[in-house]
């Protein structure tokens, strides 16, 4: 119990303490000090903080700028503009009176004296943790270069690749250190991850014989080894599809299954500079893979993708 | 001597203050460490058969923790901002990510999930950062309940979208996030719903085979839950056509009244940003309960049941989450006919408690488990554990009625009489407009011409010259004690008063 009751003295002490300094900054119990602050923790303690860049920028910041500018603040609250790149524009005030606004920058005024802006590093905290540095990974989120319904695939330490769950297609492969997501954490999603590394292929279409405005479902994938196998209707045909290092480690081996094609489906990939295709399932004529005839309603083809010498 | 004596009177000084007020007298909180590596702000938390709970974190991982070893181990990963869960088995996990509403099942039985299969994907996509889809509730029929934000015009949408686009309003090749999103994000709307089921409640069969367009008229409603009456009950955020934030009892075929989601009602023509106001108010069904931003609540988010024989006193009551304060939010219905409306209370206002308060659920031990998040606004991160301490009955109001001339407030004991002089009312309304936020309208203190407790000192009746529906009804009990002495929890009651009895 002893060092519970040590630790309420020292917190009672500690509150104590700033609650001297904090009579000696403000106004506390000031009509309109205290309608200041009301009004701000109903309107603006959402985004703004006393001293660091929050969703909006620091109250210290705001002082410094409209400290003895009360008209301006008032006119930026009403009617408030783009400002920075990457923060969110800040909603109109335009529904407080001139009253109200005072009483805010009077209590933003008399609440960040003595304070100084705290600079917040901007760098991604978990990058190097093991959920985010484990290979194979799959990682849902804001890709560029795709629908918003994507899925990164990291298949090893050097490939990766993106499927798009809304399209039901591979969007593009590429080379490097997978993505920094960071522009999609750090705040509430208002950016794409970055691809880290080069795009090898970016797929124009989907390879299968279907029209542009075929109906298409996403079913979800399965996990194995730590790859999706990714399943999806196009029209009654059913798909799935899997990206996985081939045998020799040395290419990428890109496997479908269809459940209820026709027997004479074709396939047309996309032109690539750096990767050439190749299966032993079936025959290559320039980019239309022709596959082998399979038994009943299942086909299963391999396309190897491997990079350009 | 002197020392200690001066620490005595601190510490006196404070009783009530940063710890030891109230709350914490009653219930423990206890702070879970989350496994290093994960960035701890959760979006979804539920019980499992066996007495574990799932998580799932802002970075797509679903971890479980098991209470007895305090072990985590991870089920799933790679998820889209998933930003609610419930558990079906110990091995079929329902996620609501950005893009889908996803069962996770671990086949082999290996502990981690295998299949990630889409259960319902039918809703647009912008790419707009506001989209976020909360959920799923289940019904008594097993039926599924998602919300869906709208997206917001701080920022435009991207190049690719997914699904169905509307027409109503600003032409499409304009809302491009770029260097001409500023001349026309005023016309987009403060928050705009152009894909498909943007601020709608969306019903799926337990199947999700079949899809049912709910309501309507949510702007972030990122709370939806049943309470012990099976009220389906949805929070919303403050912010434009809403004067503050609050909370809805949502029926089939509503509309909540952010105007944007009415484009998508079967053969809508108008764009709602050009109708009169007052029309767009008689279509719409208002709040049960309006929680006055920056005193009660000011990011309001999921309501759950307490389950029978939890929290004493509380148990069957309804519990509301609370992201900006250090606080949660308890709710007491009080339907007058067909129309529901209620008294809504602070619970656990306390700054042990911290603030982040996203998403609840309950153990058999009766442990309240809160998971927390801020997704950058205001808020915090982690998980905490809420225990009832075992020191006899609890002092808290349990039921509010509204009657012709005042209210009747029911307590869990007997009532200090001499305890009721701080007893003061106020009264105020809120605009119902486009802009972000109203200030309060028509503030003022209501004159109270009778205050009455029964003879049994549990029901205390308060009696106005006028009450007038519309307003919220703010019962300020400062000071208030049981008999036995002991202190209120949560002394001042919000009643949102739509209909008199």
């Amino acid at each position: 119990m002893l060092p519970t009751y040590l630790q309420r003295c020292a917190l009672a002490l500690s509150f104590f303490c700033s609650s001297v300094a904090f009579a000696q900054q403000g106004q506390p119990g000031d009509g309109a000090h205290e309608q200041g602050k009301l009004l701000f923790g109903a309107m603006c303690a959402a985004c703004h903080v006393h001293d660091r860049m929050h969703v909006g920028p620091s109250l210290v910041e705001i002082a410094g700028l409209y400290g003895d500018k009360r008209k301006d603040f008032r006119t930026w609250c009403k009617d408030p503009k783009p400002k920075r790149k990457g923060v969110i524009q800040m909603p109109s005030m335009a529904s407080l009176t001139d009253d109200h606004l005072n009483s805010i920058h009077g209590y933003i005024v008399a609440s960040t004296k003595g304070l100084k802006e705290v600079v917040v590093k901007n760098a991604d905290k978990f990058r190097a943790s093991p959920s985010m540095r484990r290979r194979p990974l799959i990682m849902r989120l804001f890709m560029p270069l795709a629908g918003p319904a994507a899925i990164a695939v990291a298949v090893n330490d050097d490939y990766h690749f993106c499927f798009d769950a809304g399209e039901c297609r591979l969007r593009y492969v590429w080379k490097g250190d997978f993505v920094d997501g960071w522009p999609v954490w750090k705040g509430n999603g208002n950016g794409l991850a970055k691809i880290v590394g080069n795009v090898l292929m970016r797929e124009a279409k989907s390879p299968l014989p279907v029209a542009k405005d075929a109906k298409r479902k996403f079913l979800g994938y399965r996990v194995k080894h730590g790859l999706p196998t990714f399943r999806y209707l196009i029209g009654k045909v059913k798909v799935e599809e899997r990206i996985s290092m081939s045998d020799d480690g040395q290419a990428l081996a890109r496997r479908f299954v269809l459940h209820g094609a026709p027997t004479d489906w074709q396939m047309t990939f996309t032109a690539s500079d750096t990767l050439a295709y190749f299966s032993d399932d079936g025959r290559f004529d320039g980019l239309v893979f022709t596959p082998n005839k399979g038994k009943g309603k299942v086909q299963a083809f391999t396309i190897i993708m491997e990079e350009k010498s | 001597m002197h020392i200690l004596a001066v620490f005595f009177a601190v510490l006196g000084a404070f009783r009530g203050g940063v710890w030891g007020d109230v709350w914490t007298d009653a219930f423990s909180i206890e702070t879970i460490e989350i496994p290093a590596g994960i960035d701890p702000q959760i979006g979804g938390i539920d019980a499992t058969p066996s007495g574990k709970l799932a998580v799932c974190f802002h970075r797509g991982e679903v971890m479980l923790y098991d209470p007895a070893t305090g072990e985590w181990t991870q089920f799933a990963e790679g998820l889209h901002e998933p930003l609610g869960l419930l558990v079906e088995s110990d091995s079929s996990i329902l996620v609501m990510q950005r893009s889908e509403l996803t069962r996770l099942r671990d086949v082999d039985g290996d502990g981690r999930a295998d299949d990630y299969d889409t259960v319902y994907d039918g809703f647009g996509m912008t790419g707009n950062y506001h989209e976020f889809a909360f959920g799923p509730a289940r019904d008594h029929q097993g039926n599924l309940y998602v919300a869906l934000n709208t997206a917001s015009n701080g920022a435009g949408i991207r190049k690719e979208i997914r699904g169905e686009w509307n027409d109503i309003g600003v032409p499409r090749d304009k809302m491009d996030t770029g260097k001409e999103w500023g001349k026309v994000r005023g016309a987009a709307g403060r928050m705009y719903a152009r894909a498909k089921w943007r601020g709608w409640v969306v019903k799926l069969s337990p199947d999700g085979e079949k899809v049912t367009p709910f309501a309507c008229g949510f702007r972030s409603p990122d709370g939806i839950g049943f309470d012990a009456d099976g009220r389906l009950l949805v929070t919303d955020n403050q912010g434009d056509w809403l004067g503050t934030s609050k909370v809805h009892h949502v029926r089939e075929g509503g509309f909540y009244g952010h105007v944007a989601s009415l484009i998508w009602r079967e053969g809508w023509q108008r764009n709602p940003l050009q109708m009169p106001v007052a029309e767009l108010d008689a279509l719409r069904t208002p709040a049960a309960a309006l929680l006055p931003q920056g005193e009660l609540a000011s990011s309001p988010t999921q309501p759950i049941a307490v389950p029978d024989g939890m929290l004493g006193a509380f148990a069957g009551q309804t519990l509301i989450g609370e992201m900006n304060q250090k606080s949660l939010v308890r709710f007491l219905p009080d339907s007058v006919g067909d129309v529901t409306q209620g008294a809504a209370i602070p619970f656990l206002r306390t700054a042990a408690l911290g603030a982040g308060n996203h998403r609840m659920t309950f153990t058999k031990d009766g442990s309240l488990w809160i998971g927390k998040t801020h997704l950058s606004w205001a808020g915090a991160s982690g998980l905490v554990r809420v225990r009832l301490r075992e020191k006899g009955p609890l002092f808290a109001v349990d039921q509010v009625r509204v009657k012709s001339d005042g209210f009747t407030l029911r307590f869990t004991q007997p009532v200090d009489a001499a305890s009721l002089k701080g007893l003061k009312v106020r009264a105020h309304g809120y605009k119902y407009f486009k802009n972000y936020g109203s200030p309060k309208v028509d503030d003022r203190e209501v004159a109270i011409t009778s205050s009455k407790l029964d003879d049994s000192g549990t029901t205390l009746h308060v009696q106005f010259s006028q009450l007038r529906e519309g307003d919220v009804y703010t019962l300020i009990l400062a000071g208030m004690t049981s008999r036995g002495a002991k202190p209120l929890l949560g002394d001042k009651v919000y009643y949102t008063l739509l209909k008199k009895r």
